[in-house]
């Protein structure tokens, strides 16, 4: 082990080569798990940032806020049902506005979703009239807090403060208070059927110490024409969410397994070039389980400064990347993807085992 | 050439893990290529499949259809322009429909003229809607109760329409779509939201006159009306939001990929070659040539490279089918040929390194105990 540990300190220049691949490959796993946590999270916002554990559709929507109406009388039986704490009406409309300043867009005009809504929510309180939560990505796109932004329909609104990570649509979004959006919404669809106190769906609120699934379940049994989910399996829903996740996952998976392999590769080359060494130190008493050791540890520690690089390096590419790309890099993801890197590489140089145990000590002596 | 080829044999585990190394990444490769090309068709396809030279938007669409919001008026304006052969109007809303199961799943419902521009251009199979209720539906879905006889249940009024063709590439936002006559579209829109004030339209699809340029309508309709966005089809195409992400995202993690088979290529020769530089001295001072030396090395490549090769389309053809949701992935022969020669190609750049190691050998070298085999 501590003769591994030299050869490091002592010729690092060796294993630079395959830290470089290492390095490159661990880039390519943290940039995907930032596109996939950038599309998710970008997509996911709105629902995440619901105070109530239950969502209520109308069930002919499949789960999908654009395509829901849930009106006020529906809205009053769910709030009827045993164990429901609060019910809170929530809707989402896409629309585009003309940005005060400069904007990454090339003609000019902004997209946001405007997001209606009532009651306390985990990040944010809809605001009252006439006033607006952005979401904080605005910024960027020319608009400061205090600005009005014009909505379609010639409705206006302030900014009066930002919040992140509570969007849909991979577009910044725009919170209002429920009567502001059902307008907004009227004028960019006229046939969307927004009536008095249409809302896309419910965010509900259990009492405390009840099960929230029995409690979607008993809105469902007294109402007959509603959905209910929990907020996991609503967000899940939300189209592609669930095909993305899987297909990255299997890419990212994919790409550690090649980690596994180069490693794998270089350490068998390492050990035919030393198998002449690895004989003398197996003749003076050296075992095969102490030099897989030291492999082990060479590559562990190859694969953690390849990942401290690769971290870094992945830093430096998010920052300039094209806005057009959703990119998110979270802590969790960065130690999830750099920990499994160091078990593969670990997995890896444990295909030198079969060369170690064919090194024969009497080699030593010729 | 039989030495490395000897060599190949005599060492299958070495070379087997660069080739399996090689052939997952170009497997990575062709998968995320093919899950590309998909995933833009499954979005695009119904607007980049019609029969319409130029479509016309509202000029707050931001290159939208859905977002996209016309007064029917406008149809007769643009019909009236000069260089219009046909104008109609194009619309398209998303349903909950019942189609071969109970389960209800998402149709995008295109509206159009039965007479004028807009229908699917790429029909292979049934005919063409000829009234009321009835539907071209994308081939893709045929299996799911989207082929020519079936009846797809739009709720929530429950109207039935029938599938009387398919075409090819017809998908919209990733989702199965019908296109049926105008009649049709308004009856589900006015069943879906009793008491909208109107039904608006989404687009104007516009054929142009023999002769003339798509572009040039659209500079003329653009001068002429207000408040619109006028598009060739192939513009209406790229612009749809998130395809540029999609590309942009995609094209970095390949640009990644590719990088990796490079290095790994180029660093496992380069240390072999280093490894086996004696016997190579030994070889060039009885007599081979530097090309004696070199071209089993670029034979060597070529085959751990190629062969890389077929085990990722190897394994593409075995995980064809595997994923999830809308998305099939398919070997596509010119995207495989494309990817493979461009991995070959790579490979053989990468080794450029230890090709040139190779050339340093200095034959004199044989003659001393301590040689290095490379010239200083």
């Amino acid at each position: 082990m501590r003769l591994a540990l030299r050869e490091l300190r002592r010729m690092p220049g060796r294993f630079f080569a395959v830290g470089t691949a290492l390095m490159v490959i661990a880039v390519l796993v943290l940039v995907l798990g930032a596109i996939l946590d950038g599309l998710i999270r970008g997509s996911t916002g709105v629902l995440r940032a619901q105070a109530g554990p239950l969502l209520v559709y109308d069930d002919e929507a499949r789960q999908t806020l654009l395509r829901s109406r849930v009106d006020a009388d529906l809205a009053e039986q769910v709030a009827d049902v045993d164990g429901v704490a609060d019910v809170r009406g929530l809707g989402v409309t896409n629309v585009t506005v003309d940005p005060p300043g400069e904007t990454t867009a090339e003609d000019g005009l902004l997209g946001l979703v405007v997001v209606g809504a009532e009651g306390e929510n985990r990040r944010l309180t809809p605001p009252g009239r006439g006033e607006a939560i952005a979401d904080a990505r605005i910024l960027d796109e020319g608009f400061e807090v205090g600005d009005v932004v014009t909505l379609p329909g010639d409705v206006q609104v302030e900014i009066v403060a930002t919040v992140r990570d509570a969007t849909t649509n991979l577009a910044p979004s725009v919170w209002v208070d429920l009567d502001t959006w059902r307008e907004v919404t009227v004028a960019v669809r006229p046939d969307a059927g927004l009536g008095e106190g249409v809302v896309q769906a419910l965010n509900v609120v259990v009492e405390d110490g009840r099960d929230p699934l029995e409690v979607a379940a008993a809105i469902d049994e007294a109402t007959g024409s509603t959905q209910t989910l929990d907020q996991e399996a609503a967000v899940a829903a939300i189209p592609g969410v669930s095909s993305q996740q899987t297909v990255f996952a299997a890419i990212i998976a994919a790409t550690l397994v090649v980690a596994a392999l180069v490693v794998a590769l270089f350490f068998v080359l390492l050990t035919l070039e030393r198998s002449g060494l690895y004989a003398v130190l197996k003749a003076i008493g050296a075992s095969t389980g102490g030099l897989l050791g030291g492999l082990v540890v060479q590559a562990v520690v190859v694969a953690a400064g390849a990942a401290v690089g690769a971290a870094l390096l992945t830093f430096g590419l998010l920052a300039v990347l094209p806005d057009a790309i959703p990119v998110e890099l979270r802590a969790g993801r960065v130690a999830v993807a750099l920990t499994g890197l160091l078990l593969m590489s670990a997995l890896g140089s444990v295909f030198s085992l079969r060369r170690l145990v064919k090194v024969d000590p009497a080699e030593a002596i010729g | 050439m039989f030495l490395a080829l000897r060599e190949l044999r005599r060492a299958p585990w070495r070379f087997g893990l660069l080739a399996a190394a090689v052939g997952l990444l170009v497997y990575l490769v062709l998968f995320m290529q093919a899950i590309l090309g998909s995933l833009i068709g499954a979005i695009t396809g119904a607007i980049e499949h019609v029969d319409a030279d130029v479509l016309v938007y509202s000029d707050t669409a931001r290159g939208q259809l859905d977002a996209s919001v016309l007064d029917p008026a406008l149809v007769a304006e643009v019909s009236g322009s000069d260089g219009v052969a046909a104008a109609a109007p194009w619309s398209v809303q998303t349903y909950s429909a019942k189609a071969a199961a109970d389960d209800l799943v998402d149709v995008a419902v295109f509206g159009h003229d039965l007479s004028g521009p807009g229908a699917p251009s790429t029909l292979a199979a049934g005919q063409r809607p000829s009234g009321p209720d009835q539907a071209i539906a994308s081939a893709a879905d045929a299996g799911d109760g989207f082929d020519v006889g079936d009846r797809v249940v739009i709720e929530p009024a429950g109207r039935e329409i029938e599938v009387v063709g398919v075409a090819e590439n017809l998908n919209y936002s990733v989702q199965p779509t019908l296109f049926v006559d105008l009649e049709t579209f308004d009856a589900l829109a006015a069943e879906r939201t009793a008491g909208a004030r109107f039904v608006p339209i989404n687009a104007v699809a516009v054929t142009v006159d023999d002769g003339m340029a798509a572009t040039e309508v659209v500079a003329r309709l653009a001068d002429s009306l207000g408040g619109v966005e006028v598009l060739t089809r192939d513009d209406a195409v790229a612009g749809i939001p998130g395809i540029d992400a999609i590309e942009q995202s995609f094209a970095l993690i390949l640009g990644l990929a590719f990088a990796v088979i490079g290095l790994v290529t180029g660093i496992f020769f380069l240390i072999l070659t280093v490894q086996k530089r004696q016997p190579l001295t030994l070889l060039r001072a009885i007599g081979a040539s530097p090309r004696d030396v070199v071209v089993p090395l670029l034979l060597q490549v070529l085959l751990l490279t190629g062969g890389g090769v077929l085990i990722g389309v190897a394994l593409l053809a075995l995980s064809a089918g595997a994923v999830p949701g809308e998305l099939g992935i398919e070997l596509q022969p010119g995207l495989v040929a494309a990817t493979g020669t461009g991995t070959v190609a790579l490979g053989l750049l990468a080794a450029l390194a230890a090709v040139r190691r190779v050339l340093r050998i200095d034959p004199a070298a044989a003659l001393d105990t301590n040689a290095t085999g490379v010239s200083p």
